[in-house]
């Protein structure tokens, strides 16, 4: 099972990767902004993408849409301090499968990583 | 100062430090400070704009950063220089940006994040212009002491 997690923050990145090991997912790549992520999700086909919002060159919600603009169907997780609730329906309505808001609490995102790949 | 715009950030440390860390803290002190400077340790730093405009400041000592990316990691490694400074500015993105959503909302205008800065080492004075209001919060936790600086431009006297 293949994993992306898309983050600015290499210590975010680290902390998503060890909730993916939790699930027992530990090939997983990393992008530091969402012109990557769409780059890498045009030519690998991910089960599961964790999506920060605030990024450079791209934002996490730009890159959702262009990803489900290619017709990718995996689930993404938006991962983000944005916390307000127009916010969470922008995400949902440009194809977000779920949402995170930092901070969390490390079972809070397994448990969703876990429910969006049907693993409970 | 009016608490509104205040208590956000302090219920947004208490939540990062009790749900990221799992470590208890304790708001200590509170009051108008002449700068955002701090003498030492890591000054993480993002700013606001839109709605409130303005600046903050988290205040780490050296170890007290060390301990606090240590565990955002769950690691008892040493973190490297990169990485102790991309981990206390992810702290003060998380705080500020789970502040955000808590303040008073201004003729529905929204608030956005500069992207963070830190600042380690000795002798570094952080000025801010004349029309701003600086608040400094004292916090106590298990990783050490350390603070938080707002400061606000006028416009939310």
């Amino acid at each position: 099972m293949k994993a992306l997690v898309v983050d600015d923050s290499g210590v975010m990145r680290k902390v998503l990767i060890g909730a993916l090991k939790r699930c027992e997912i530990s090939d997983v790549d990393e992008a530091g902004d969402g012109e990557e992520a769409v780059e890498l999700a045009k030519n690998t086909p991910y089960e599961i993408i964790l999506m920060d919002w605030n990024m450079p060159k791209r934002s996490g919600l730009e890159a959702v849409k262009t990803i489900r603009g290619m017709g990718k169907t995996m689930p993404i997780i938006m991962v983000t301090t944005e916390a307000e609730k127009s916010r969470v329906v922008d995400a949902l309505k440009a194809g977000a499968s779920n949402y995170v808001i930092k901070p969390f609490e490390p079972s809070v995102i397994v448990g969703k990583i876990r429910s969006a790949l049907g693993l409970e | 100062m009016n608490v509104e715009y205040i208590n956000p950030f302090v219920v947004s440390v208490t939540e990062f430090f009790n749900t990221m860390l799992g470590v208890n803290v304790e708001r200590t002190s509170i009051g108008i400070a002449a700068e955002l400077s701090a003498t030492d340790g890591f000054r993480a730093i993002i700013g606001l704009s839109g709605a409130i405009c303005g600046t903050v400041v988290l205040v780490l000592p050296m170890n007290t950063g060390n301990q606090l990316v240590k565990r955002l990691l769950c690691s008892e490694e040493v973190p490297d220089e990169d990485t102790l400074r991309d981990g206390v500015s992810e702290a003060v993105n998380i705080i500020a940006g789970n502040a955000k959503a808590r303040l008073p909302q201004k003729d529905g205008r929204s608030i956005s994040l500069s992207l963070p800065t830190v600042i380690s080492g000795n002798g570094v004075k952080i000025e801010c212009p004349s029309d701003t209001a600086v608040v400094d919060i004292g916090f106590k936790s298990d990783l050490g002491d350390f603070s938080l600086k707002i400061g606000f431009q006028n416009t939310i006297n």
